[in-house]
């Protein structure tokens, strides 16, 4: 099996946050299934790698969660965004776009245009 | 401000206690029917539906570590963990605990007190030509349950004269007292002593020369 890039933890709590802003309150297995079909198989090994990190961003703040009934009337657990969690999406999806365009800049550059 | 959020949330799942990942079997248990639901609607026979949703959800033991470190603090929960079992095995054995910390008792006791004796009188002597000469005499009157009561004229006068003592000076109190006049006021300690207060100690002023001013009090102050 590939090693898992470092930057997957990080990256996986923003796409969690962005998930939640899309489509509003999701219980767990939601939010796995939105991520999965986004971003091909990137989840698609371990869905349940999900909940520590859900469980990690409750306690710094950015999503609450609460017990809702899912569509077959079932008890489960559902997160939601909050305020703080808006204004973080806000700022780290700024930070990632600039790094984003930062790297696409090396890539693209040429030798013959660096004289 | 995020860590800390989180550190206390941690703190007070720790304080409560309980078994924190019920909440995560129970969500584990729903995700597994949904994502089941989802295969067997994508065509999978049953059993094989599950077989699969379990294989994507991923090693459960390992996620359950996982959430269970992030549901608490998992250094102070060894830490007590260890206490708990350190008391249990002392109270089993209360005769040897008893002997092992009344042992370090006392040696810690004895080490301190020795290096205590070694640091003052070695280490940190007075700062006099013969320390060991000095001694201080304090007037208690036990009768009232007074202490340090002071000395009176008479009192002085007998030791002086009772040849045991090379000097006799009197020391107050003292207080702090405050200096104006000059362009900048002075916060000054004072203490009023006899005028043989330095030659008994044996040493000088640090600045100038000692001056010294006496004033004679009339032999009716001090005998009445």
């Amino acid at each position: 099996m590939k090693e898992k890039p470092d930057v997957l933890q990080g990256t996986l709590a923003l796409m969690v946050l962005k998930t939640l802003d899309v489509l509003g309150p999701q219980h767990g297995w939601g939010i796995a299934r939105r991520i999965e079909q986004i971003s091909g198989d990137l989840l698609a090994v371990n869905q349940g790698t999900l909940y520590p990190l859900l469980l990690k961003l409750e306690h710094e703040g950015p999503i609450a969660s609460e017990w809702g009934a899912s569509e077959n009337n079932r008890r489960a657990r559902f997160y939601r965004l909050t305020r703080a969690g808006r204004k973080q999406l806000k700022t780290e999806t700024g930070d990632w776009e600039q790094t984003a365009a930062i790297i696409a800049r090396f890539f693209t550059v040429k030798a013959e245009n660096l004289s | 401000m995020k860590f800390l959020r989180r550190f206390f949330a941690r703190l007070s799942n720790l304080a409560v206690g309980g078994r924190g990942d019920r909440r995560l079997l129970e969500e584990m248990e729903e995700h597994l029917a949904q994502q089941t639901a989802d295969n067997v609607r994508a065509g999978m026979p049953a059993a094989e539906a599950h077989r699969q949703a379990v294989l994507k959800f991923g090693a459960v033991g390992t996620i359950r570590e996982e959430y269970h470190t992030e549901l608490k603090l998992p250094f102070i929960e060894t830490l007590l963990q260890d206490l708990r079992y350190a008391v249990r095995m002392l109270s089993r054995s209360p005769g040897f605990s008893f002997i092992a910390i009344a042992t370090m008792a006392l040696g810690i006791g004895a080490t301190t007190a020795i290096y205590s004796v070694i640091d003052a009188t070695l280490l940190h002597p007075l700062p006099y030509p013969n320390p060991t000469e000095l001694i201080h005499i304090q007037d208690d009157l036990p009768g009232a349950g007074a202490q340090d009561v002071g000395i009176s004229i008479p009192e002085l006068r007998d030791l002086e004269s009772s040849g045991i003592f090379q000097y006799v000076a009197i020391a107050g109190t003292g207080a702090n007292v405050n200096l104006t006049g000059s362009a900048q006021p002075l916060r000054l300690n004072f203490k009023g002593v006899t005028p043989n207060y330095f030659t008994l100690l044996g040493v000088d002023a640090q600045l100038g020369a000692p001056s010294i001013r006496t004033m004679p009090l009339p032999a009716s102050t001090w005998r009445s």
